[in-house]
């Protein structure tokens, strides 16, 4: 969200600077001060018009921030936030906007203590100029990206200045000091020891360089205090130190050439800062300030390093983060319909023409047509009719039961010493033919044809109760072979063989109701012949 | 809420939302629902079209078969296939079919005509007339009862198709039997009926103009 943030209002002691990007890059737009009347209407203005209400970043930049340098225990990743979050309660109590963030360094494990992580808690008060500037920025309507210190957000730039500014062929300095004043007068430095906010001050200094010798040595003499902070902090002079000083020409000349301290020393204008650091800012900008690049800097950056956290703040920016969010989701949802509404319509249209065309075509064959019949009529042909009524017949014959075929096959498989007793000849119905269908009433053969056929013939034969039943069957299986042969494209099968006593026999019993002993009883042989009209 | 979000955001949220409903209610109410319809109708108009193509070929192509289906024509034709089922000729032909065929009996019953829809016969406006037709007989002779069958398929007026056929031997040719057939008798050795459905095609024109024709009894 931060990346399109291009709308910096930064809080100094005695104004609120506002920078806004443009077709020229970065620009000071209003330093509004603190004093003014209707400040938070005027200051909603000009972030709503002049800025256009593009999203905005608030960089704290006034003299009262608050820094500690806190050990915090190792603890499991899940505890981690929350015991963070209670040192710095403890830590800062009275100040509601503040955040933390781990540095590089770790303490290791001794005989009193247990391992910790090293942050850095920062805090900054809840100052009618931060009131004043959340009550702008909501008036604006703007969406807040977020709040953020400024010497925090700095470091890493000094940290990206200094590496880009030492040549490779020399070691990079452990400790680095950025100098600029702003435009409020005041001279901002920043301390970074291995790439980290080491310290930061702000000091009040002449606010021209009409005197350059003047401004040099004012500046030298904060540099000088500064210098004696970084030694309790550890500083020796062999562990490098680059100093980098925004000012115009002359006073940073004089100011490098009155430095004793061994260092490197690059004295640059804001333009040629902005140009190393890739930063875009409005070229007629005064070359001596360097608040602007914190701004471009800030602006710049995809997100803050240090967010601070605070209720106000949350309470702007939360909603209309999520009213961004709705509405670039709703944007995407709207193209997406309407890029699919597109294709879809085109489709549609594409079909329709295509209808249209096919029957524009249909219409011109059925002339076409109509004219061959014209022609065959013309030489006596009644086509649709002579056509139309052999398809009939077809179809006819295809549903027709050709029974005196079948029952030719059957008399000629029977020869001259077998006959019938009953046959009879009935259509499938359509379960019947159903693979499934014949699975579940128990017919499992794998006949490839079975779906194809139309009738069913079941013939019925009586053999005398004197027939051997090995011979009979025998009798039975040779009769099926001679129907199959004389019915090719039917299937044979044999339904009931003579030793078999189901439905199909005859059963003679007496006047009590019992089966009558000493009665022969003739054998009833059943086949099933299933075929269709080819 | 209005104060924090301002006026304008929340009408440009609840514009896109509107447009999103809109959209969407277009695309998935309207457009796909039509596509799809539109993409059925495609495919009909398609096998329409390669229907008419492929009736223009064969018709083109097929100059040699239509004098041979004109001649299958005019058999159907002399066969009464165009009749409208009269039912006095049905049973001059009954009657011939039970003389020539020897059957002892053969109760024959027509019933009503029913006109029916047929794809291939609505193509030239013609419509079906299906009456169906039981026959029980009794016979000597099973040989007897195919003869009479055979005989309504060649003479009976129109197509007379085969909707299920049984027959029963009831007794076995004894020498008692025989003497009764010696003298003259003609017992009942085999029964059979067959349902029979009599078809015949005619001109929807003509028949919903006198409809009582066909479905005289």
């Amino acid at each position: 969200m931060l990346g399109s943030a291009k709308t910096i209002l930064m809080i100094g002691d005695e104004a609120l600077s506002i920078y806004s990007s443009g077709f020229k890059g970065l620009e000071l737009v209003e330093a509004v001060p603190w004093s003014a009347d209707n400040f938070e209407e005027n200051a909603a203005k000009i972030i709503a018009k002049d800025c256009a209400g593009k999203s905005v970043t608030v960089l704290n930049d006034m003299v009262e921030q608050h820094y500690r340098k806190e050990r915090v225990p190792k603890v499991n990743v899940m505890d981690r936030k929350n015991v963070v979050t209670r040192k710095l309660n403890v830590a800062f109590p009275n100040y509601p906007v503040r955040a933390a963030f781990p540095l590089k360094e770790k303490i290791p494990k001794s005989d009193k203590l247990p391992a910790a992580s090293v942050y850095i808690f920062a805090a900054a008060p809840q100052s009618e100029q931060y009131v004043k500037t959340m009550e702008a920025a909501k008036r604006s309507l703007a969406s807040v990206s977020g709040y953020a210190l400024l010497p925090v957000e700095a470091a890493t730039m000094v940290k990206t200045l200094s590496a880009k500014l030492t040549p490779r062929s020399r070691p990079r300095a452990k400790w680095s000091v950025f100098i600029g004043q702003h435009q409020n007068g005041g001279l901002r430095q920043v301390v970074i020891k291995d790439g980290e906010l080491a310290l930061t001050r702000m000091t009040p200094v002449v606010d021209t360089d009409a005197d350059p010798d003047m401004w040099a040595h004012e500046v030298y003499q904060e540099f000088q205090a500064t210098l004696s902070y970084m030694a309790r902090f550890g500083f020796v002079a062999e562990d490098g130190l680059d100093i980098i000083v925004v000012a115009n020409p002359a006073a940073g000349d004089i100011l490098g050439g009155i430095i004793e301290v061994e260092a490197n020393i690059y004295t640059m204008t804001a333009s040629e800062v902005a140009k190393k650091l890739g930063l875009s800012i409005a070229s007629y900008s005064d070359q001596r300030y360097a608040d602007i690049l914190h701004a471009a800097w800030v602006s710049k950056r995809p997100k803050l390093q240090l967010p601070m956290h605070a209720k106000e703040l949350e309470a702007i920016s939360k909603p209309r983060q999520v009213a961004t969010i709705l509405s670039l989701v709703l944007i995407a949802g709207t193209c997406y319909f309407g890029y699919q509404a597109y294709i879809k319509f085109e489709e549609l249209q594409e079909a329709n023409e295509t209808v249209s065309d096919t029957r524009l075509r249909t219409a011109r064959l059925n002339e076409e047509y109509q004219i061959e019949v014209e022609k065959k009529e013309a030489l006596g042909f009644d086509v649709r009719m002579v056509q139309s009524s052999i398809a009939v017949r077809d179809a006819l014959d295809q549903a027709n039961i050709d029974v005196l075929s079948v029952i030719e096959g059957i008399g000629q498989g029977l020869g001259r010493d077998l006959r019938l007793d009953s046959v009879a000849i009935e259509p499938f119905q359509e379960s019947q033919t159903n693979r499934a269908t014949r699975m579940l009433q128990g017919d499992f053969s794998n006949d490839p044809n079975a779906a194809a056929y139309t009738y069913v013939a079941r013939v019925q034969l009586t053999f005398p109760s004197t027939t051997d039943i090995d011979r009979g069957n025998e009798e039975i299986d040779a009769l099926k072979d001679r129907i199959q042969a004389q019915l090719p494209n039917h299937n044979v099968e044999v339904e009931k063989y003579l030793k078999d006593t189901e439905y199909v026999d005859e059963l003679v019993m007496g006047e009590d109701g019992t089966p009558r002993e000493g009665v022969a009883q003739d054998f009833v042989i059943s086949l099933a012949i299933r075929g269709a009209n080819s | 809420m209005i104060g924090i979000l301002g006026f304008k955001r929340i009408m440009i949220v609840l514009f896109l939302v509107a447009v999103n409903a809109l959209l969407a209610a277009a695309l998935y109410l309207y457009l796909v629902p039509e596509l799809d319809t539109m993409e059925r109708k495609v495919r009909t108009e398609r096998a329409a079209e390669n229907t008419v193509r492929g009736d223009i070929a064969n018709i083109q192509a097929e100059f040699d078969q239509l004098e041979v289906q004109q001649d299958a024509y005019d058999d159907l034709r002399a066969d009464g296939f165009f009749s409208n089922q009269s039912r006095r000729d049905a049973q001059i032909v009954f009657t011939e079919a039970k003389a020539y065929s020897d059957v002892t009996e053969a109760n024959v019953s027509v019933r009503s005509g029913m006109v029916v829809e047929d794809e291939n016969a609505a193509k030239a406006d013609q419509v079906m007339l299906e009456s169906p037709v039981s026959i029980n007989f009794t016979s000597v002779d099973d040989i007897d009862i195919y003869e009479y069958i055979h005989y309504l398929e060649q003479v009976f007026p129109g197509y007379l198709s085969v909707e299920s056929f049984s027959l029963n031997r009831n007794a076995n040719v004894s020498d008692t039997m025989l003497r009764a057939i010696a003298t003259g008798a003609t017992p009942p050795l085999v029964t059979g009926s067959v349902e029979l459905t009599w078809h015949t095609m005619v001109s929807r024109e003509d028949y919903f103009a006198n409809p009582e024709q066909g479905g005289v009894r």
